[in-house]
């Protein structure tokens, strides 16, 4: 008898009940997927931040001002960051690399459309090279050269601080981080919003993405792209680095790294000073994640057994039938472990599908209780946990099979036709 | 003499301390009906579970196609459940979810029958047998005798050359009857060995060989031959 007949004759008349029992495990997996997509991207937003802060300082040449007056220059000794200068701070103690960093010394002005409205805004730029952002994006998306559309990196502090008051404020929708890839403006450098300078030159742009790099409120974009800016508007010292983010070694306290860096007459202060914060945050909702996703995923597959194991007893007469005109204990074992197999995976996919959903839909409110519980400002973007989903396709079906076997051998080892 | 299809020599079935069948020869050889009757509690269908395999805590011998069930594997028992003989029970045990027309095709299906061809053969069979406006209907919402009529057609659907019929007639009308008993004369006239259990009359009068089944063995009572 052809596999698939058996075991679609095998289902026939049980269908409703096979349904049912794997809507049960949806729903069940389908609130695990979302608890599990939520918690994700909770740790992915914290585990951002920590990046883009951690254990950095950024060096800076000294400066100094009383009020508006400049006194770097008379009392101060003129440093500047060249080449030699960045490789000496990466020689100091308890540094374990350095990174050039090149602001924007001119005015700049950025233009383009927002949620349908027209914006134009002061701003400020900032250059990383590749190695700054790798995490973020591949050295193809952060090549840039002149004539080029110029990536840029929004920085998620201003993400947060526009959803958190900007948008409501001026009748604006919330935006998600999806949304904002892609957006196209205009950047001009040499030229503020009043347009007072004559020098002046316009780059095409497009977010290609948001960090949390530096606690920089900049737009972040390839160190090329200021080098090349400089140089157009005859800019002082054109593409020297105007600080640099030192990264220190594990195990270093920073502390005494910014001492070290500090004698050597640099001005260095610490990034991320939230980090400790967020790391207590990140390990509750770790906790949260894995206890209550595991209990959930376990509870879901618990649940289809139980339900499998119902279904079952109530095919025990088939089954002898069957087993009475000469089917074999193999063909119906593997007729009924295909179908429990079959009905998990559908579960797990349609589940996982819903899950995401209800994750999108209650990222707002969860954003609200991080917000008041933790006190830490986090854009959630709940996507497929991938990890846990192909554990799930692999692991549940198998699972579920091994749980509902000890009924189905008690089914086909049951007595034949005899009462 | 043709080599027998069914070959049973010395049986004898123990349930508990009760002594069911007792020390009980039979044959079957082709194109014979056997007709084996017995009041309620004789044994016989005992000795029908015996031939199918069912029960092995029995002592002597059942053959089938020169087979001794007792030493068969599970697959290779499987395997003469499907290609050695058909049976209806007394209780007919159909796949009650099932349509009359699939629980008929279900044999010839394991025989290795395409689909398509299963499923005409059985509605031929059934249209024959009077049920063939119920075709697409799930067993468990026919009556007694339709299912009857069905469990018959199941254990003829799939040409074999040994039959196993219990109570075949119990709840068929005269009508009905004639029609299921042509239908196993036919198949004896092609050679097929039948062993009938019934307390009807009328299916005895079919059978070539009558025994009765008495305190475990069995006792001829003539036959046609």
């Amino acid at each position: 008898m052809r596999f698939s007949v058996l075991i679609s004759w095998l289902s026939s008349g049980y269908r409703t009940e096979i349904i049912k029992a794997t809507i049960g495990a949806m729903v069940a997996i389908a609130i695990t997927v979302s608890i599990a997509a939520l918690g994700e991207s909770a740790r992915t937003a914290i585990t951002d931040q920590l990046l883009g802060g951690g254990d950095s300082l950024r060096v800076r040449p000294p400066s100094l001002s009383v009020g508006p007056i400049e006194l770097t220059g008379s009392l101060l000794p003129d440093r500047s960051l060249n080449e030699s200068a960045i490789a000496d701070i990466g020689e100091i103690h308890g540094v374990h690399d350095v990174l050039p960093e090149l602001w924007s010394r001119f005015p700049v002005s950025l233009r383009g459309e927002l949620a349908g409205s027209n914006m134009v805004s002061d701003g400020a730029m900032l250059g990383v090279p590749f190695r700054s952002i790798e995490g973020d994006l591949t050295p193809d998306e952060w090549s840039w050269e002149p004539g080029d559309v110029v990536p840029v990196l929004a920085p998620r502090s201003l993400m947060v601080a526009y959803n958190g008051g900007f948008a409501a404020a001026n009748g604006m929708p919330r935006l998600r981080e999806q949304a904002v890839h892609g957006i196209s403006f205009t950047i001009i450098g040499g030229r503020n919003s009043q347009g007072r300078l004559d020098e002046r030159r316009r780059l095409q742009a497009q977010v290609v993405g948001l960090t949390s790099y530096g606690d920089a409120l900049a737009a972040i974009v390839p160190i090329e792209v200021i080098q090349w800016l400089d140089s157009e508007l005859g800019v002082d010292n054109p593409g020297e680095a105007t600080s640099v983010i030192a990264r220190v070694e594990p195990g270093i306290n920073p502390e005494e790294v910014q001492q070290l860096i500090q004698q050597e007459g640099w001005g260095a202060e610490p990034l991320g000073g939230v980090a400790k914060e967020l790391s207590v945050a990140l390990k509750s909702v770790e906790f949260g994640v894995q206890v209550g996703g595991g209990i959930l995923a376990f509870s879901a597959l618990m649940l289809l057994i139980q339900f499998y194991g119902v279904l079952l007893r109530e095919r025990n007469e088939d089954l002898r039938i069957m087993r009475s005109m000469g089917a074999s204990k193999w063909s119906l074992g593997s007729a009924l472990s295909f179908e429990v197999a079959t009905a998990t995976i559908m579960a797990v996919l349609v589940g996982s599908a819903f899950g995401l959903g209800i994750a999108n839909l209650g990222a707002d409110l969860a954003t609200s209780v991080i917000s008041d519980r933790l006190g830490v400002d986090l854009i959630l973007s709940p996507t497929l946990p991938f990890g846990f989903l192909s554990l799930m396709i692999v692991a549940a079906p198998l699972f579920v099979v091994l749980g509902a076997m000890p009924t189905i051998r008690r089914s086909l080892n049951g007595s034949l036709l005899t009462r | 003499m043709p080599e027998a299809l069914l070959k049973i020599e010395n049986l004898s079935v123990e349930l508990g301390e009760i002594s069911v069948l007792s020390g009980l020869d039979l044959t079957v050889n082709p194109g014979e009906v056997v007709a084996i009757v017995g009041a309620s509690g004789s044994g016989k269908s005992t000795l029908l579970h015996a031939i199918a395999g069912f029960i092995s805590n029995y002592s002597g011998s059942v053959k089938i196609d020169d087979q001794e069930l007792s030493s068969l594997s599970e697959s290779k028992l499987g395997k003469l459940r499907t290609d050695g003989f058909g049976l209806m029970t007394q209780d007919f045990h159909l796949l009650k979810k099932l349509s009359a027309r699939k629980n008929v095709a279900i044999p010839q299906l394991m025989g290795g029958v395409p689909i398509e061809t299963a499923l005409k053969h059985a509605d031929a069979l059934l249209s024959s047998l009077g049920v063939g406006d119920h075709l697409d209907t799930q067993s468990e919402n026919l009556s007694r005798g339709q299912r009857q009529r069905v469990a018959f057609a199941r254990s003829i659907s799939y040409s074999r050359p040994l039959l196993i019929l219990d109570e075949p007639t119990s709840s068929l009308d005269r009508d009905s009857s004639t029609l299921l008993l042509d239908l196993v004369s036919k198949h004896a006239e092609q050679g097929v060995g039948v062993v009938l259990v019934t307390h009807d009359d009328s299916t005895i009068g079919i059978a070539d060989k009558v025994y009765t089944l008495e305190a475990g063995q069995l006792i001829s009572q003539g036959g046609k031959s």
